[in-house]
C-alpha cells in the first residue's frame, strides 16, 4: 500500500483543538512538518505546547473530544480524515508510538509475549509460532536479557527500565517508517534513562523516530535535528549542531540558558520568567512576546509566520553564553 | 494462606460481636426465660428453662457458657419444633442457595452485557438510558417490585404462581424480583469499570498498534472491567445468601430468610441465632472465595501470594 | 481523525457548560424541595388529614377510592388509606431522619479515627469497618428489633446503630486523601494538635461528601424500615406506617388492589427524593472540584 514513501510523514496546515467553556481553543495552531526516512527528529517544548497532542494526532488517537484539523499523511494516507478501518492498519505498522508511563501503558492481566504477539498477528497474516518467534528477536534486539522467560512476565514483575523496552519492541514489532516516543524516558531513573537513550539513538533499525522531549540536552543526545514549539507553534527548527551553537529565536536561547552547565564553576540556572499563554487566551501577537526582553510593539501587533526556520521578528545570532 | 487467616479472623470477631451483643440484649431486657419460654407459658416451664439455661447463675458464667455452647455450635433446640435448631436451619439452605444462583445468573447474563453496551460507548444517549434505569431502580424497594410482579403476572394475567412449591415455574418471580433488585447496581458498576478501562493507558497503546474497537473492548476492556466487577457480585451473591429477606417472604419461599421471618415472629431465639450464624458463616465462605477468584484472575497478586 | 471519532464530537458552547452547571442546580432545588414538602407533611400532618387515620368503620371496609368517600380507599378495618399514608409520613422520615443522624455520627467517628491514626488503630479499625460493609446489616438489625422491641425509638437506634460501614468507609477514604494534603500536613508540621486538625481542617472539608453518603443513607433506611414493617418485624402492628400497610394489604391483592397505591407512590416518591438529592450534591460536588482543577 505504501511502497514508494519519500517522506516517513508529511503534516501540513496540524491544527487540534478542544471545546472549552469560550469555544474551540487550539492546542496545536497549524503545524507543519515533514520527517524523512530514517531520520530522528527532536520535538522540544515545555508542557502543554502541544508537543504531545500532535504525537496522538499523528496516529489519530487524540482524546475524542479532540477537533483535528489539517493533513497528516503517511504516503497518501491522509490520517485525519481517513477512515478507522484504513488508519489503524497503518498504526502500530508504519507509524507507532512509546509512551511516557511504560507501566501503565501496558495491560496488567495480559503477558509480555501476548501482548506483543497479538500486535503481530494484527498486521501479518502468521501463525502463533512465528509470531512467538518475532517477539523473541525484537525483545532480544532491544537489550532484554533471558528473553524467553520475560515474555512468559506480567508487566508488574519486571523493573521500569525492562517494561519501556518492552514498550519499545512493541513499538518496533512490525519494523514502522516511524516511531513516535513521547517523553520515553522521563518516568525512569537516572541511570536507566541513558541506556533507554542509547537504544533510541542505536536500536530503532530502519525507523525514523520523532521524540517528543522537555529536555534540550536530551534532544541533542538523541537525534539529528531539533523542532522548538512554543504554545502550540514551531518557532524554530535545524539540525541538532545549529540550534545549540547558533540558535536564532529567543525562546530557543531561553531554553539553552536554563540548562545547567556543569563545566561552570558556578552553574547559572536562568529560567525562562513568566508562563506561557492558557489555550483559550487570545493573544494577538507573537505568544512568547509577553516573555520575551526583545519584544517590541510589532510582536504584540501581530504574529511573526515562520519563514527559514524560524517565526520571530527579531531573530538573534551567536551561541549563548 | 495469610488471606483466609485475616478472613477467618473477620469471621471470629463479627460472630463474637453478635453473639456478645445478643447476649447481653437477652439478659438486659427482662427475664430471658419468659423470652425462651414464649407467650403464655406455665411458671413451671419457666422455671424450667431457667434452670436449663443456666439463668439462674452469674453473669459472667451464663456468659462463658452461652461462648462454650456456641464454640461446639450448639444453639439449642427451635422452641417451635424442639429440634437442634443448626439442623433445623440448615435444611433451609438448599432452598436459599437454588434461588441465590438462579438469580445471580439471571442478574449476570442481564446486567453484564448491558453494562459493556453502555460502557463501551458512553454516548449523551446511552448515558441517559443509564441514569433512568438506575434511578427508577433504586428508588424501588424490592418488596414493591415483588407485590407489582405479583399482581400483574399472577393475579391479573395469572401466567406464573406466586407461591414457592406451586408448580414447576414457581421460581420464575422471585428470581425476576432479586434481578430486578440487583441488575441496575451491577449495569453500573460494569458500564462504569468498562468506561474506565478505556482512559487507560494501555487502552491507548493497544488502539496505537491497531486495535480494532472490538479487540479493544474484548482483550483490553473486558479482562480489566470484570475484574474490577468481581467484589461487586461476590458482595450481591453473601447479600442473596443472607436469604434475601423479603423476597423468600413474598413469594413464601422456604429459605433461610423465611426461617429468620418466622422465627423472629414466633420469638424462637435458638433458631434466630442458628440462622444468624449459618448466614455469618455463608458470607465468610463467599468472601473467602472472591479473594481466591481475585488472586487467579488477577496477575499482579498472585505474587504476593507467594 | 476518523470519521467515527469526528461524530463523537460534541462542541460545547459556554451555553451547553452553563445549562449543565444549571442541569445539577435543577436536580438540587427539585428534590430538596420535593423532600420540604415531605417534611412539612410529615410535621403537620394533621392539616393534612381527611379523615382520622386511627378510627375504623367496618361498614365502611375495602372500599375502591372515591372522590367524595375515602380518597385513596379504606382497608379491611374501614380506616381511610390517604390518611394513614399521611401518617406514616412522620414515622418513616423521623426512623430515617434519627437514623441517618446515629449511622453518620458513628460512621464519621469510626472513618476519620481510622484515618487520622497511622499506627494499630488503624489497622483494627479499618478491619472492624471491612466486615460490618462485608456483612448484610439487615439480618442484625431485624434480630436485634426482635429483642428490643419494636416501637419507633428501638426501631430508629437500631437502624442508625448497624448503617454505619458505608459511611464510615466513605469517609475513610476521603480522609486519607485529606490528611495528605498540603494545609493539613503544614498544621501537623506547626505543631497543631490532632483534634484541633481533624476540626478545623478535616471536618468541613468532609462536608459535601457527608452529604452526599447520607442522602442515599438517609434513602436506604427509608428501604430498611418500611421493609422491616413489611416483614411485621419494624413497627407494632396496626400502626399507620407504608410498610404495615403494604403488608396488610398482601391479603387482598385481588379483591382490593387499591390498598397498595397510596403507600406505593409514598414509599417510591421519598427514596425518590432522597436519591435525588444525593445524587444532585454529588453532581455539584464533582463539578465545584474539576472547576478547581481547571
Amino acid at each position: 500500500m505504501i511502497n514508494t514513501m519519500t517522506n516517513a510523514i508529511e503534516i501540513k496546515n496540524l491544527v487540534v483543538s478542544f471545546p472549552t467553556p469560550a469555544g474551540y481553543s487550539a492546542v496545536v495552531r497549524g503545524i507543519n512538518l515533514t520527517i524523512n526516512p530514517g531520520d530522528r527528529v527532536a520535538i522540544v517544548g515545555e508542557s502543554g505546547s502541544g508537543k504531545t497532542m500532535m504525537g496522538l494526532s499523528m496516529l489519530g488517537i487524540q482524546p475524542t473530544s479532540a477537533q483535528v484539523e489539517g493533513e497528516i499523511l503517511i504516503g497518501d494516507v491522509n490520517m485525519v480524515t481517513a477512515p478507522d478501518v484504513v488508519a489503524r492498519k497503518l498504526r502500530g505498522n508504519y507509524i507507532s508510538m512509546v509512551f511516557q508511563e511504560p507501566l501503565t501503558s501496558l495491560n496488567p492481566v495480559r503477558t509480555i509475549s501476548s501482548q506483543l504477539s497479538e500486535s503481530v498477528r494484527r498486521h501479518n497474516s502468521i501463525g502463533k509460532k512465528e509470531a512467538e518467534a518475532r517477539v523473541l528477536e525484537v525483545l532480544t534486539a532491544v537489550g532484554i536479557p533471558a528473553p524467553e522467560e520475560r515474555m512468559k512476565s506480567y508487566p508488574h514483575q519486571l523493573s521500569g527500565g525492562l517494561r519501556q523496552r518492552v514498550m519499545i519492541a512493541l513499538a518496533l514489532i512490525n519494523k514502522p517508517q516511524l516511531v513516535v516516543a513521547d517523553e520515553p524516558t522521563t518516568a525512569l531513573d537516572a541511570t536507566i534513562q541513558a541506556q533507554i537513550l542509547d537504544l533510541l539513538r542505536s536500536g530503532m533499525g530502519d525507523a525514523a523516530l520523532m521524540l517528543i522531549t522537555h529536555d534540550l540536552a536530551v534532544a541533542a543526545d538523541v537525534c539529528n535535528r531539533i523542532v522548538v514549539m512554543y504554545a502550540g507553534n514551531i518557532v524554530e527548527q535545524g539540525p541538532v549542531s545549529e540550534i545549540l551553537s547558533n540558535p536564532k529565536h529567543p525562546y530557543t536561547r531561553g531554553l539553552l540558558s536554563a540548562i545547567p552547565k556543569f563545566d561552570q564553576a558556578r552553574p547559572a540556572l536562568n529560567p525562562i520568567p513568566g508562563s506561557p499563554p492558557t489555550i483559550s487566551e487570545v493573544v494577538p501577537g507573537c505568544r512568547f512576546a509577553s516573555r520575551c526582553s526583545y519584544a517590541d510593539s510589532q510582536c504584540t501587533a501581530s504574529e511573526p509566520e515562520f519563514i527559514n526556520n524560524i517565526a520571530c521578528f527579531h531573530p538573534v545570532s551567536g551561541a549563548v553564553k | 494462606m495469610k488471606a483466609v487467616g485475616s478472613r477467618l479472623l473477620q469471621l471470629v470477631v463479627l460472630l463474637g460481636t453478635i453473639s456478645t451483643t445478643l447476649f447481653l440484649l437477652l439478659r438486659l431486657s427482662g427475664d430471658p426465660a419468659i423470652l425462651l419460654a414464649g407467650e403464655g407459658a406455665s411458671p413451671e416451664t419457666i422455671d424450667a428453662i431457667r434452670a436449663d439455661y443456666g439463668f439462674d447463675k452469674s453473669l459472667l458464667q451464663q456468659y462463658l457458657m452461652f461462648l462454650w455452647d456456641i464454640v461446639r455450635l450448639d444453639f439449642g433446640r427451635s422452641l417451635v419444633n424442639s429440634q437442634p435448631a443448626l439442623g433445623f436451619v440448615l435444611q433451609y439452605l438448599p432452598s436459599t442457595l437454588h434461588l441465590t444462583f438462579l438469580a445471580v445468573f439471571f442478574n449476570s447474563i442481564i446486567a453484564i452485557p448491558a453494562g459493556v453496551w453502555l460502557g463501551a460507548k458512553p454516548t449523551q444517549r446511552r448515558r441517559k438510558i443509564l441514569s433512568t434505569v438506575v434511578s427508577v431502580a433504586q428508588g424501588t424497594p424490592a418488596y414493591v417490585i415483588g407485590l407489582l410482579l405479583i399482581q400483574i403476572f399472577s393475579v391479573w394475567l395469572g401466567w406464573l404462581p406466586s407461591i414457592a412449591g406451586t408448580g414447576t415455574w414457581a421460581w420464575v418471580l422471585p428470581t425476576a424480583t432479586l434481578s430486578f433488585a440487583l441488575a441496575p447496581n451491577l449495569i453500573r458498576v460494569v458500564a462504569a469499570s468498562v468506561e474506565d478501562t478505556t482512559r487507560q493507558d494501555y487502552y491507548r497503546t493497544a488502539k496505537a498498534n491497531g486495535a480494532a474497537p472490538n479487540v479493544l473492548l474484548i482483550k483490553h476492556s473486558l479482562p480489566n472491567a470484570l475484574l474490577s466487577t468481581t467484589s461487586l457480585l461476590g458482595a450481591q451473591f453473601a447479600f442473596l445468601l443472607s436469604g434475601a429477606l423479603i423476597t423468600e417472604y413474598i413469594f413464601a419461599w422456604p429459605g433461610l430468610g423465611l426461617i429468620l421471618v418466622q422465627s423472629i415472629t414466633n420469638l424462637d431465639f435458638p433458631t434466630i441465632q442458628a440462622t444468624v450464624f449459618v448466614v455469618a458463616y455463608l458470607v465468610f465462605i463467599v468472601n473467602l472465595l472472591m479473594d481466591q477468584v481475585f488472586r487467579l484472575a488477577d496477575p499482579r497478586l498472585r505474587r504476593s501470594q507467594l | 481523525m476518523s470519521q467515527e471519532l469526528k461524530d463523537q464530537v460534541t462542541p460545547i458552547t459556554r451555553r451547553k457548560m452553563f445549562q449543565s452547571k444549571n442541569k445539577s442546580l435543577l436536580t438540587l432545588r427539585i428534590s430538596a424541595s420535593i423532600l420540604g414538602f415531605l417534611f412539612i407533611v410529615a410535621l403537620f400532618q394533621p392539616f393534612f388529614y381527611t379523615a382520622d387515620p386511627a378510627a375504623s368503620d367496618l361498614s365502611l371496609r375495602l372500599q375502591s377510592p372515591s372522590l367524595g368517600g375515602a380518597l385513596l380507599g379504606t382497608d379491611a378495618l374501614g380506616q381511610d388509606v390517604y390518611s394513614r399514608v399521611i401518617a406514616g409520613f412522620r414515622w418513616s422520615l423521623g426512623i430515617g431522619t434519627v437514623g441517618t443522624l446515629l449511622g453518620c455520627f458513628i460512621g464519621i467517628t469510626l472513618g476519620v479515627s481510622a484515618a487520622w491514626n497511622r499506627k494499630r488503630l488503624r489497622i483494627v479499625l479499618s478491619r472492624v469497618i471491612d466486615i460490618g460493609i462485608s456483612f448484610p446489616y439487615l439480618i442484625i438489625a431485624v434480630t436485634i428489633v426482635t429483642v428490643v422491641g419494636r416501637g419507633f425509638w428501638p426501631l430508629a437506634l437500631t437502624l442508625g446503630l448497624v448503617c454505619w460501614p458505608t459511611i464510615a468507609r466513605v469517609v475513610y477514604a476521603e480522609t486519607l486523601t485529606l490528611r495528605e494534603r498540603e494545609y493539613v500536613t503544614a498544621a501537623r508540621l506547626f505543631g497543631i494538635g490532632s483534634i484541633r486538625s481533624i476540626f478545623t481542617h478535616i471536618l468541613p472539608a468532609l462536608r459535601p461528601t457527608i452529604q452526599v453518603v447520607a442522602a442515599f443513607t438517609f434513602a436506604e433506611l427509608l428501604i430498611a424500615e418500611s421493609g422491616l414493617s413489611f416483614l411485621g418485624l419494624g413497627a407494632p402492628l396496626g400502626t399507620p406506617t407504608w410498610g404495615n400497610m403494604l403488608n396488610e394489604s398482601r391479603l387482598y391483592m385481588e379483591s382490593a388492589p387499591w390498598m397498595m397505591f397510596g403507600p406505593v407512590t409514598a414509599i417510591i416518591l421519598a427514596i425518590f427524593a432522597a436519591n435525588l438529592l444525593g445524587e444532585g450534591l454529588n453532581a455539584r460536588e464533582q463539578s465545584r472540584s474539576t472547576r478547581v482543577s481547571q
